[in-house]
């Protein structure tokens, strides 16, 4: 219950600052554009032809699932990627917000643990994640399933991990904002972890470059550890475009993703319960 | 003092864990496509048959001045005389080494017998197998190419005399077999051309299509359409004809096509490309939602009844719509479909009893 109150608490400031108040808007209005101006013409389920502000475009008639999956494979990626830079930019400050003298100390005094602090601050972060990228997607689904009686829930489950791509990211973030308690250091974290998460989707290709030497050892350590940002978001994209995926990998992925941010955490309560405030 | 190694050592432990799950070597199955391309130009081995198929138009070849001779497909030529306008050409021989030509033959066998249909062929010195080439029917009988030297005309076609016509065609009137049949006329052209009709000026108009005499016939089929196993072009009249008073796609398909350009190539998995074209753009409009809509349903009808194979192959099948009253229809379909659908033929009729 005290994880909750953390939780809702950081929701409370997060409604408070333009950020976020600017992509609900900016989602919004993207979705009602989608909606007033795009009509799309079903027939015997195929997607026969299609307007966007009134201009035909042409292409190919096809069942109109299989015509829509390009349109939600990009859209995952889109979210994915759009939603990983935005989280970073716009949560870097949760941390040090958290950690601001007075408040924390106010925090503290609380009937409130460390790690209750530590863990609600990263579950508001996610509660955001998941709902700017399901309501992204679930937009987007509801739109075009409107339009065209396509219903699928691969999409959601895509937001899903992008949003939980973000957690990973998220926790590195919030784990550097415990040693220096600095916004800026905090993205440049998190941007260094979606980097570093690029170079380990390609870590074979990149080794199979590299000489050997203590460099190349780095390296492999390093990527060997964090989740391979880009093939998350080829997952994603291959999960909203109902494609297949290879049995049993996609659950290898999620869970050492999960055990990749829950070490991070724990790094961080490392911080957080020997830091004196 | 608060204990904080164990931190420590969970963060140690997970990032282990981490490592060893992120070890997965391929998060994506590798993406389940027809063994099949979509026959829409001709193919390099393709080029060399169509070249090797043309000799030059006899009387038109000789004379010093022989620089841009004109040469012709023989079938192709015999297939536009009689001002056809529909046409389809099986390549038999390469159907025959093809897995569709296996299913087919088993058909012919399982129904006709081999005894009844393929040996009979064999005794008169054909070997549909190995002799016959292509297959071409048009509205005016069948031209079949080959090599036919080895063939015993006189057990094949019985004791009829043949008539030498042109230079070195000769036509057999074979009289019907049972009463209210009909007169066949077989028409041999050399030793690589046959035509069968039911028409003596058809016969003689093979002739002389062949041998450049008379009117010059337009082309229903030019030697640059010859690709795939499977090919032809069929007129707006003769697909109403053939489709009846179908409904749905059918009869959109009859409604607005002029003429449909057919290719189907069979060399694993049948890929099928069809071209329509038609006088009303509207219509053709009209017919690729229609057929779009048909492949959507055939989709669902596939998963509905389990057979992800077919449906997954069906996402591939689309119409391209073109412009000024133009569509072309791709479809794929797996050979394990096909086998599905000619089984009613490859049982023996007395099968099961």
């Amino acid at each position: 219950m005290k994880v909750l109150a953390v939780i809702a608490d950081l929701l409370r400031e997060a409604a408070a600052r333009r950020w976020f108040l600017a992509l609900a808007i900016a989602l919004t209005a993207l979705l009602l554009l989608l909606l007033t101006s795009l009509r799309l013409e079903v027939v015997d389920g195929a997607l026969a032809a299609t307007r966007l502000f009134g201009e035909p475009m042409f292409h190919d008639i096809r069942p109109a699932d299989v015509a829509l999956r390009p349109v939600f494979q990009v859209a995952s990626q889109v979210v994915f990627w759009g939603g990983l830079l935005f989280g970073v930019l716009a949560c870097a400050d949760f941390g040090p917000a958290l950690l601001s003298p007075g408040r924390i100390e106010f925090l503290m005094a609380l009937p409130v643990r460390r790690w209750e602090l530590l863990l609600g601050t990263f579950l508001g972060v996610l509660v955001l994640a998941v709902g700017g990228a399901l309501y992204a997607a679930g937009g987007l689904v509801l739109v075009l399933g409107g339009k065209t009686g396509v219903w699928t829930g691969w999409p959601l489950l895509s937001a899903l991990l992008a949003a939980l791509s973000f957690g990973a990211v998220y926790a590195a973030m919030l784990a550097m904002a415990l040693w220096v308690r600095s916004a800026a250091l905090s993205a440049a974290t998190g941007m260094v972890v979606v980097g570093l998460g690029l170079l380990a989707t390609h870590r074979r290709t990149l080794m199979a470059a590299m000489e050997n030497g203590p460099g190349r050892a780095l390296f492999a350590a390093v990527t060997a550890l964090v989740p391979p940002l880009g093939r998350m978001a080829q997952v994603a994209g291959a999960l909203a475009s109902s494609a297949p995926l290879a049995p049993g990998s996609l659950l290898r992925l999620l869970l050492g993703t999960l055990a990749f941010t829950a070490a991070v955490l724990a790094v961080a309560g490392y911080r957080f319960e020997r830091k004196d405030f | 003092m608060r204990r904080r190694w164990p931190w420590l050592v969970a963060a140690a432990l997970l990032l282990g864990l981490a490592a060893w799950l992120l070890w997965t070597p391929d998060t994506l199955a590798p993406p389940r496509r027809p063994q099949v391309e979509l026959p829409r130009h001709l193919r390099p081995a393709e080029v060399q048959r169509m070249q090797a198929r043309l000799t030059p138009v006899p009387g038109l070849d000789a004379g010093p001045a022989a620089v841009g001779v004109e040469r012709q497909d023989p079938l192709l030529a015999a297939l536009s005389v009689g001002g056809g306008s529909s046409a389809v050409v099986l390549e038999v021989n390469a159907l025959r080494y093809s897995p569709l030509g296996e299913l087919l033959l088993q058909c012919l066998v399982a129904r006709e017998g081999r005894e009844n249909a393929l040996e009979s062929l064999r005794k008169a010195g054909i070997d549909p197998l190995q002799d016959v080439d292509r297959v071409g029917v048009t509205q005016n009988g069948v031209v079949v190419s080959g090599d036919f030297r080895k063939t015993q005309w006189e057990a094949l076609l019985g004791d009829a005399t043949p008539q030498a016509y042109g230079d070195r065609g000769t036509i057999t009137q074979v009289a019907p077999r049972g009463e209210g049949g009909t007169t066949l006329y077989v028409t041999r052209w050399g030793n690589s051309l046959l035509h069968l009709g039911t028409s003596p000026d058809d016969a003689r108009a093979v002739i002389d299509g062949l041998e450049s005499r008379g009117p010059k016939n337009k082309p229903i089929l030019t030697p640059e359409q010859t690709y795939g196993e499977m090919y032809g072009v069929i007129s707006g009249s003769d697909l109403v004809q053939a489709l009846g008073q179908s409904d749905g796609w059918g009869k959109a398909l009859s409604d607005a096509a002029s003429s449909v350009e057919l290719h189907l190539d069979a060399r694993h998995d049948v890929g099928m490309v069809a071209d329509v074209s038609g006088d009303d753009a509207a219509k053709v409009t009209d017919l690729g939602k229609s057929l779009g809509g048909a492949l959507a349903v055939g989709r669902l009808q596939a998963r509905a009844e389990g057979d992800a194979e077919t449906a997954e192959l069906l996402d591939y099948a689309r119409v391209v719509p073109g412009r000024d009253g133009k569509l072309s229809l791709e479809l794929a379909l797996p050979l394990e479909v096909v086998a599905k659908r000619l089984a009613f033929c490859r049982n023996p009729p007395d099968a099961g009893r």
